[in-house]
């Protein structure tokens, strides 16, 4: 159950993100493209749904579902289990199209959103936009199929994030921290105002009491002698790695607060409440080159979903839904 | 088939139009739920188990008797680690099943397997009919264990699809090669086939019962064909009182849904055993009482339903 207790410094690895695309997002956007996109292929702004990791043996989501294709002046949907993440979709006219697309340009220039995001003091605000997200897609609507891929920027720079050590967090927390941190956690995830906010500190203070404050509030964490850990919602499931939102949140809180070495708090779920067991306690080591804060500088970045060493670009495999089953055709067909 | 279903649907659609939905409790006598026992339920459960929620779907598809915000409940990405057919053999081979509603259709409702039976290993992940200790005024809290006793012990298995993401730092990153991408190749006999479901729970108004539907995911999180889907009912069930059709609250997509037609019966045998036990059951622990019912049918679909609070006022 607990992870490995290594020690030795490590090159961290994170646990990527699958995406969870609903039929239902295909078909919202195949109405978006026959009623209202025509053959626009602007980028336009859709969002996402992320969750912390629920149960031991499966990650946690991030889905499309169709309120993704809802603008957002409009949108209200959003809950503890929905958490909205801001993302970009260009949907492309036809396949040739979209094989053309400069996919690593265009994740760079995401990746410099999100850049621009932590050092403009926006993430402090608005922190789930350190998971913005990508996708790029083409609805192939005489054949009822949508191809698609979702890509999660993550910025590389030219030096590397060092995990120092990783837990459980029931091994590093004492039962009274336990405790209070459970308390803690469960008031934040029953607030509408806070539950849909994936980052956050937690602020234990020397009598072992736990309190969870927004990314704003670092100020009020920063007196006394309490320990303070970084803490995300970690869709990872996997015990020796924490989850892909860890990478952008170190490059944050070292570009934005000057942090180099970062003690993290992964949140894990159990039954929609703290899984202490699950969720982790790490150290990371990471200080950013020089040259990344010219303001023209675009930053490397990976993060297409499924992306393996050696793969060329070219031969990338595509998602697809299929939307046969809403072809009005083929239901005729099963009748008879 | 598909003639007939549709006609019985228009059928059903007008019924529904023109009767007025249940205000008045039926609950201990027919084991049917108002609208707004419905609600009240609903709340309960999400409230007692925060990994459902409700939700208000496609507004073209709201229904006016129900709150605008609170039209059905879901519980996403629940885990099904293996397929209920293979399950099944095992129950098989203990000989260990309950049917609980042998009615004349053949279609009686079967609790996958005897209290002797769960001792085993196997077993622990799976709810079990028998042991919801409905007799007992006491707390209940015998199911937490269920998910708790499965995890400690599947914990060695691998988990699929793990692409973990080395930063290598210095020489790579102008590189044209992404050679820093280090995946995880699970042993070919080692993966864990996990297929996700999207359960929910929506409120018929035709039979006054809760109906449940199942959106099935693959082991890469693409979305299962509708029969497929069946692989993960009993096998009693599934084409019987199984059927896929389109969601009530979802414009696309076609959805596996447990038929509501005999619902109600064993709701209110389910209750009579209570009754006679001394225990009268809280319209408000409708839900946990269904969902337990619900697992016989979707045995390794494991959604949450912990219950460790009492399921009603003891009469003695």
């Amino acid at each position: 159950m607990a992870a490995k207790a290594e020690g030795r410094p490590r090159p961290l690895k994170v646990e990527a993100i699958t995406s969870c695309v609903e039929v239902g997002f295909g078909d919202a956007l195949r109405r978006l493209k026959l009623d209202v996109l025509g053959t626009d292929d602007s980028p336009i702004p859709i969002t996402g749904y992320y969750t912390p990791c629920t149960h031991a043996k499966v990650s946690g989501l991030f889905r499309l579902c169709p309120e993704s294709l809802v603008p957002s002046s409009v949108n209200s949907f959003g809950s503890r289990n929905n958490c909205p993440v801001m993302g970009t979709l260009i949907n492309t006219n036809n396949m040739r199209g979209f094989q053309n697309l400069d996919m690593a340009h265009l994740l760079r220039e995401e990746a410099k959103k999100i850049l621009h995001d932590i050092m403009s003091g926006k993430i402090e605000g608005d922190p789930s936009l350190l998971l913005r997200f990508l996708v790029i897609s083409f609805a192939d609507l005489k054949n009822w199929k949508i191809y698609y891929n979702v890509a999660f920027p993550s910025i590389v720079f030219n030096s590397r994030m060092t995990l120092l050590s990783l837990h459980s967090a029931s091994q590093v927390l004492s039962q009274e921290e336990a405790t209070s941190l459970s308390k803690s956690l469960k008031e934040w995830r029953s607030s509408n105002e806070t539950t849909v906010l994936p980052f956050f500190l937690v602020d234990i203070s020397s009598n072992s009491s736990a309190t969870i404050r927004q990314l704003k509030d670092l100020k009020d964490c920063q007196d006394s002698n309490q320990k303070l850990l970084f803490g995300f919602y970690d869709h990872g499931c996997h015990q020796d790695y924490p989850g892909w939102a860890l990478r952008n949140y170190i490059t944050f809180l070292n570009l934005r607060w000057k942090i180099e070495k970062v003690r993290f708090f992964c949140y894990r779920e159990k039954r929609g409440g703290l899984d202490l067991q699950k969720s982790l306690i790490g150290e990371s080591l990471f200080s950013a080159p020089n040259g990344w804060d010219d303001p023209d500088y675009v930053p490397e970045a990976i993060g297409w979903e499924g992306e393996k060493p050696g793969d060329e670009r070219k031969e990338k495999k595509l998602k697809e839904i299929n939307l046969e089953s809403m072809n009005p055709a083929s239901q005729d067909e099963e009748k008879q | 088939m598909q003639v007939k279903q549709k006609v019985y649907e228009l059928y059903k659609g007008t019924v529904e139009r023109v009767t007025g939905p249940r205000t008045v409790s039926a609950f201990l006598e027919k084991g049917v739920l108002s609208v707004a026992e419905f609600t009240l339920a609903g709340d309960n459960l999400v409230s007692k188990c925060p990994t459902w929620s409700w939700e208000a779907g496609d507004p073209s598809k709201k229904k006016p008797y129900l709150p605008p915000d609170k039209q059905f409940l879901v519980t996403r990405n629940v885990p099904c680690l293996r397929r209920a057919v293979s399950l099944e053999e095992e129950y098989d081979a203990e000989g260990a099943e309950v049917v609980l509603d042998d009615d004349e259709d053949g279609e009686g409702w079967l609790a996958t397997h005897g209290v002797q039976a769960s001792k085993a290993k196997e077993e622990e992940d799976i709810p079990s009919m028998d042991t919801l200790d409905i007799g007992k005024a006491e707390e209940i809290k015998s199911i937490p264990s269920y998910f708790g006793a499965g995890e400690k012990q599947d914990e060695e298995e691998d988990i699929p699809d793990m692409d973990t993401y080395e930063d290598t730092g210095d020489d790579s990153i102008a590189s044209t090669q992404p050679s820093y991408f280090v995946t995880e190749e699970p042993e070919d006999d080692n993966i864990l086939r996990t297929r996700t479901y999207d359960v929910s729970i929506t409120y018929d108004k035709y039979y006054q019962t809760p109906r449940v539907w199942l959106t099935g995911y693959d082991e890469s999180r693409m979305p299962l064909k509708p029969e497929l889907v069946f692989e993960d009912i009993s096998q009693d069930h599934a084409r019987k009182t199984v059927t896929i059709e389109d969601h009530p609250h979802f414009l696309a997509g076609k959805h596996a849904s447990v038929h509501p037609c005999k619902h109600a019966a064993v709701m209110k045998k389910i209750i009579d055993v209570l009754m006679s036990r001394g225990v009268e059951p809280e319209v408000d622990k409708y839900l946990f009482i269904f969902l337990k019912f619900m697992a016989s049918v979707i045995p390794t679909i494991e959604y949450d339903y912990t219950m460790d609070f009492d399921l009603g006022s003891a009469s003695r």
